[in-house]
């Protein structure tokens, strides 16, 4: 198990690399002089050379490479170039909504795909089935920001059940507030994964269906019900931990868009407004953290999937 | 190839009819089998309708009566009606039509950005197994480092740095989509180059260019059309993602996304006016979603028991 998480390890360096090299070029291709952001209207020619030495504006290339990186690895990931706060700050008040909001979304993928993909596979080509493959097909296709702006007309504009923006009720401080306000953007960041998911637990429970143990099972006389929940179950749900690991890219980019809809004040909100406002640092330190949780996130998926599937450990060991 | 082979109803024909039921076999692997999965499914048959008919009425647009950019400050978020279809937007613009030309956008983008990246990624995956060694192994190393990255980040980031239009989101969409398509030809190109008509191709001494391009990659076009049509609808989905979110095409032009977009804003007076451009980036999506399900079926009937 050591080497396999060691091996897994190394294999994220050159992603690492790569997304720290992106980053860095965001910083070094922005339009403008940094300069421009530290002068005030009194300073003398002498001073500003000297601010510029000092910010290492002079350096080459590499060793501005260098320099940044050194910055980074200490957590300093710059200022904002708007309201002059650190980046890194900003971008910790926000991880616990993105975060949060993703992991909710998830968790409801998870629990909601389970039960239907099974009913649809072991109902295949029933009526049953049919609906739910007709309802994960518009999962999949339907644009989650336009889901989002349905979801809210209806349940926020007409019923005026749930609330259409933000992550508080000003003044109202509780959790029961926070979770009422995060179940519309959960639904809409789920519907897609929810969709994938079922097609996929649908498949295997089909193809496991087929497999010798069920007949094994069947003549032994154990319940349809007792083979299902018994066996085939659990041969079904470790797919889940690699689908989980391959689509949270969707994920990450989906919260994104649905923050922007709901107003959600994560991640995605602070790297949007970022990006119209060419706050270049930010964007950095936002490509960034995204490509961590993401490269997290995989590498999480797949050792537990080492720890589940044993023979998964065995074959990346001997490669 | 020792064992007695079973015999088969081939082998009690005349030789020149063996042949020709050979060849009707081999015909029935692609085209006729498209054709019965049409026949029999019910599904496919709407799904191309309606695709048929969004790509007539985009083509079609410039019949209605209305230009899409015409402000008309009287009739601002007129109510659907005889005279407006869908209604006028906020600036008086008549809805249908304006509809109508974002269709234009969505699927000009959705096409042009799919040949794009089709063609980088054929190129590339078809190279790199071709070539196979150290060669593959880095090329693909850093196929899977890029598909780490999530391309919609990437895009929206490179997309700051230019001026937003048609062309730089066409262009920046195909270049950032072609990584499904490099693995899935380099996989197929592993298993045709040990292929005998290859080996012969190669001892007759034509060149690697000529192999590729004339032997290797039209035999790829079952797998191709499949990954391209799932791109199409990728590309779709991300240019009215990015439209959506006020990176991608810019105001006055018409796509679905922007219209979306300006539409949030009225959505307590005219929540119509959100609905109507996302059914139509539902129906283009959730129809090529199932054409592409349906030519996979068709196209490699191994995939699918």
């Amino acid at each position: 198990m050591g080497k396999f998480i060691l091996k897994r390890l190394l294999q994220m360096i050159p992603v690492a690399m790569l997304v720290a090299f992106f980053s860095f070029a965001i910083i070094e291709i922005a339009p403008g002089d940094v300069l421009m952001h530290y002068i005030r209207p009194n300073m003398t020619n002498e001073e500003i050379e000297e601010l510029r030495e000092e910010l290492g504006l002079n350096d080459g290339i590499v060793e501005k490479f260098v320099g940044w990186g050194k910055n980074v690895l200490q957590g300093n990931l710059g200022y904002s170039l708007i309201n002059h706060r650190s980046v890194a700050a900003q971008i910790q008040e926000r991880i616990p909504a993105t975060v949060g909001l993703m992991g909710a979304s998830l968790v409801l993928s998870i629990v909601v795909s389970i039960p239907l993909g099974l009913l649809s596979g072991v109902y295949k080509n029933r009526w049953v089935d049919q609906l739910i493959s007709a309802i994960s097909y518009v999962g999949i296709s339907v644009p989650s920001f336009w889901l989002g702006i349905v979801l809210i007309i209806v349940f926020s504009l007409k019923l005026g059940l749930l609330p259409s923006m933000g992550m508080r009720t000003v003044g109202v401080d509780s959790a029961w507030d926070v979770i009422v306000h995060g179940i519309l953007p959960a639904i809409v960041l789920s519907a897609g994964n929810t969709a994938v998911f079922t097609r996929y637990i649908r498949a295997s429970t089909i193809s496991e269906l087929e497999e010798e143990y069920v007949d094994t099972a069947k003549s032994k006389g154990a319940s349809s019900r007792r083979i299902l929940c018994g066996h085939v179950i659990k041969n079904c749900l470790l797919p889940i931990i690699t689908l989980v690991g391959m689509n949270l890219s969707h994920l990450v980019v989906g919260s994104f868009i649905v923050e922007s809809v709901f107003s959600w004040p994560g991640m995605g909100t602070l790297g949007m407004s970022a990006i119209n406002a060419r706050d270049y640092p930010v964007i950095m330190g936002f490509t960034m953290m995204s490509c961590i949780i993401l490269m997290l996130g995989n590498f999480i998926a797949d050792i537990l999937y080492g720890f589940c599937d044993p023979r998964i450990q065995q074959g990346g060991d001997r490669q | 190839m020792t064992e007695k082979q079973e015999l088969t109803q081939q082998d009690f024909l005349p030789v020149n009819q063996a042949e020709i039921a050979q060849e009707e076999t081999y015909q029935r692997g692609a085209f006729e089998n498209l054709k019965q999965s049409f026949r029999s499914n019910m599904m496919a048959k709407v799904a191309l309708g309606v695709l048929i008919l969004l790509v007539l009425s985009a083509i079609l647009a410039p019949l209605s009566p209305y230009d899409p950019d015409a402000i008309d400050a009287k009739n601002k978020l007129a109510l659907p009606s005889a005279q407006h279809l869908f209604g006028t937007d906020e600036m008086g613009r008549d809805y249908f039509t304006r509809a109508l030309y974002g269709g234009q956008i969505s699927l000009l983008v959705g096409l042009t950005s799919m040949c794009i990246s089709t063609t980088i990624g054929v190129l590339y995956g078809t190279i790199s197994g071709y070539v196979g060694g150290k060669v593959d192994t880095c090329l693909m190393r850093l196929v899977d480092i890029l598909m780490s990255i999530p391309s919609f980040l990437l895009i929206v980031i490179i997309n700051t740095f230019f001026t937003p239009s048609v062309t730089t989101l066409i262009l920046v969409i195909g270049m950032f989509t072609w990584q499904g398509v490099a693995r899935i030809t380099r996989a197929q190109t592993l298993s045709l180059k040990k292929r005998d008509f290859i080996l012969a191709a190669r001892a007759l001494g034509v060149n690697h260019r000529t192999i590729i391009l004339r032997h290797i990659v039209p035999n790829l076009v079952n797998q191709v059309m499949v990954a391209a049509s799932v791109t199409i609808a990728n590309a779709i989905m991300l240019e009215s993602s990015l439209s959506f979110l006020g990176y991608g095409v810019s105001v006055p032009t018409a796509s679905w996304g922007s219209m979306l977009q300006s539409a949030q804003k009225y959505v307590l007076d005219r929540p119509m006016l959100a609905v109507f451009p996302g059914v139509f980036i539902l129906l283009t999506i959730l129809s090529l979603n199932i054409l592409s399900d349906v030519l996979r079926e068709a196209l490699n009937p191994k995939l699918n028991k």
